[in-house]
């Protein structure tokens, strides 16, 4: 799924038509990011739409954005961490981990439990902290450069370098168990 | 930044995946980056099982599917952009930059969606930043049930019920030389004409018991006549007597109860509930005596405590918790307390709490029998929520786990 090449533009001459193609674009790509920070789809909804609409209102202002992209990211995310902090916290156990550092191995065995998980990847994914999966999300889901990553997530880019890479040794380790339980059983049949 | 393949030589699987340039390659390949790495394998073949690894970690990285909403919610939300949008340039109102305006415009679209009065729900909801992003729960408002509230029926010795939500302030009542009086903020307070004077100076009295229950969905506060505080939890209730006289102080509970206890070392403070007591001489302690999952809690805040089940007992340091479930008692050290009184500070907070311990609180304070339907996935549940809330709100932030809910009635039915 692409978008037509000319779309900024169209926007910034007030194509509505434009801007519907924009909208469902980028509701799925905030939606999709929102899921790596929160699992309130609600709370993702209302920032991706109030991200959204401050886009449109901005269309005048748009050829002086440098990375447009990158800039309604930070938008977004501004929106959802400001309503997070907002609302009543109920959450899974699952994204307690950044908080419970003292019993991460327990909350770890909990989490494996509560979700059964099916599948590794999911569940090497849910080991990392939301900064991580934020971080590993916009670098290889987004495919962006580390210096934007860093400008939205509001960090240097070398902390940047730094949560991938943890996130990614610790991604590795996990795959690695996964890949050799796999084999294991192919054995046993 | 100049990368050569020399550069890469004594790489190993890890170094690879956390390299920006590494990392390149796999994102956006170009004919150049694919050159760059034949010409590296050619030169270092022996690197070729140790590259390979590498770049299956990242493709198995990147091979995760995305989390897509469904085509309804975009499109809903989409129309209410629109509406927001056509709203302003129509009205040729000047977007304002503030964040308290912003949600006047989410809430401004809501009121075109559901042909409400404009000037009702914008009062109503600028004032409250949660219902805003309730936006999609809005149509179920008429079927909602409020918080509870301070609410208790006091019973006197002689059977006389007040029913204290409606009493006035002031004195409201007389028993002996006792005067029961309703503090502004809805509390009760025991005054004893007699209360400076040691019980055998005085002409002996029988002592006199009073009950204060709280129902679902009320909660209360009262002094006891020694000057001890207690707060009492939804569906809960107090046996205590009016004055306390000769060597201790005797009350009972049921539910939940907050003490704090007025020191007093000549006479010791005996809270009873069915299946624990506790001895105190000045302290403050939470009693839970609800037995949602089959446990009795006691925690300790200050001072100390002795607790006791049967043929067990123990004495409990600040932190610590007694916990007591068929005969046995279990004391667990730091505990959470802030969490442990939550409940008298408006608030609910679970850490690691199963779906009925959740829905004990939720049935309690808002009023409804739990029923459950079908096999309800074994969830566990951490964090606080308000209790000002209404029970669709709470509903809501509990189906963002997954587990569904339906309100009938005074019945909240729960599903998988």
């Amino acid at each position: 799924m692409s978008l037509s090449v000319d779309i900024w533009e169209k926007i910034a001459q007030g194509d509505k038509g434009a801007y519907e193609e924009l909208y469902f674009f980028l509701f799925r790509k905030f939606f999709d990011y929102g899921k790596k920070i929160t699992d309130d789809e609600a709370l993702i909804e209302d920032a991706a739409q109030e991200a959204l609409i401050t886009l449109w209102r901005k269309r005048n202002e748009l050829h002086t954005i440098q990375y447009p992209k990158t800039y309604f990211y930070t938008t977004f995310r501004y929106s959802l961490y400001d309503r997070l902090r907002k609302q009543n916290k109920l959450v899974a156990i699952k994204s307690e981990d950044d908080r419970q550092d003292n019993t991460t191995e327990e909350s770890f065995f909990r989490k494996d439990h509560e979700k059964h998980l099916s599948n590794s990847l999911q569940a090497a994914f849910e080991s990392l902290t939301e900064r991580q999966r934020e971080a590993i999300h916009l670098r290889f889901y987004e495919e962006l450069p580390y210096e934007e990553v860093a400008s939205i997530m509001g960090i240097t880019q070398k902390a940047t370098y730094k949560i991938v890479a943890r996130a990614l040794l610790q991604l590795k380790g996990l795959l690695r168990i996964f890949l050799i339980g796999l084999s294991h059983i192919q054995l046993l049949k | 930044m100049m990368h050569t393949i020399d550069d890469y030589k004594s790489f190993e699987c890890g170094d690879f995946i956390t390299d920006e340039w590494f990392q390149d390659w796999l994102i956006s390949p170009d004919a150049e980056k694919d050159k760059f790495w034949n010409d590296f394998l050619n030169k270092y073949p022996e690197r070729k099982y140790v590259l390979e690894d590498a770049v299956t970690i990242i493709r198995e990285v990147r091979s995760r599917n995305p989390e897509w909403p469904d085509e309804k919610v975009i499109r809903t939300s989409f129309q209410r952009a629109m509406t927001v949008i056509e709203q302003e340039e129509n009205e040729k109102v000047i977007p304002m930059s503030t964040h308290r305006s912003r949600r006047w415009w989410v809430a401004a679209s809501v009121v075109v969606l559901l042909g409400l009065s404009a000037y009702f729900l914008i009062s109503k909801f600028s004032s409250d930043d949660k219902l805003i992003a309730d936006s999609k729960t809005k149509e179920k408002v008429q079927t909602d049930i409020a918080p509870g509230g301070n609410k208790a029926i006091l019973t006197l010795a002689d059977g006389t019920k007040i029913i204290l939500d409606s009493a006035n302030n002031g004195a409201i009542t007389r028993q002996g030389n006792i005067t029961v009086i309703k503090l502004n903020d809805g509390q009760i307070a025991y005054n004893s004409e007699t209360g400076n004077l040691k019980p055998e100076t005085h002409t002996p009295q029988s002592t006199t018991y009073n009950t204060i229950s709280t129902p679902r969905g009320g909660q209360y506060q009262l002094v006891l006549a020694d000057g001890s505080k207690v707060w009492l939890n939804a569906a809960s209730s107090l046996t205590y007597p009016t004055a306390f006289m000769g060597n201790e102080r005797k009350v009972t509970l049921t539910g939940e109860g907050y003490f704090e206890v007025a020191h007093d070392a000549s006479k010791p403070f005996f809270v009873s509930t069915g299946k624990m007591d506790i001895r105190v001489l000045g302290t403050h302690f939470n009693v839970n005596a609800y037995g949602d999952d089959g446990t009795f809690k006691t925690t300790l805040l200050e001072g100390k405590v002795n607790v006791s089940a049967g043929s067990q007992s123990a004495v409990l340091q600040p932190g610590e918790q007694a916990r007591i479930s068929g005969n046995s008692m279990e004391i667990r050290k730091d505990v959470n307390t802030e969490e442990v009184i939550s409940w008298k500070n408006g608030l609910f907070y679970f850490d690691n709490a199963d779906i009925e311990v959740v829905m004990g609180q939720l049935a309690r304070w808002y009023d409804v029998d739990v029923e459950y339907e079908g096999s309800i996935p074994k969830r566990r549940f951490a964090g606080e929520i308000q209790k000002s809330l209404t029970l669709s709100q709470v509903m809501k932030l509990l189906s963002q786990n997954k587990i569904n809910f339906e309100i009938q009635g005074k019945k909240l039915i729960v599903k998988p």
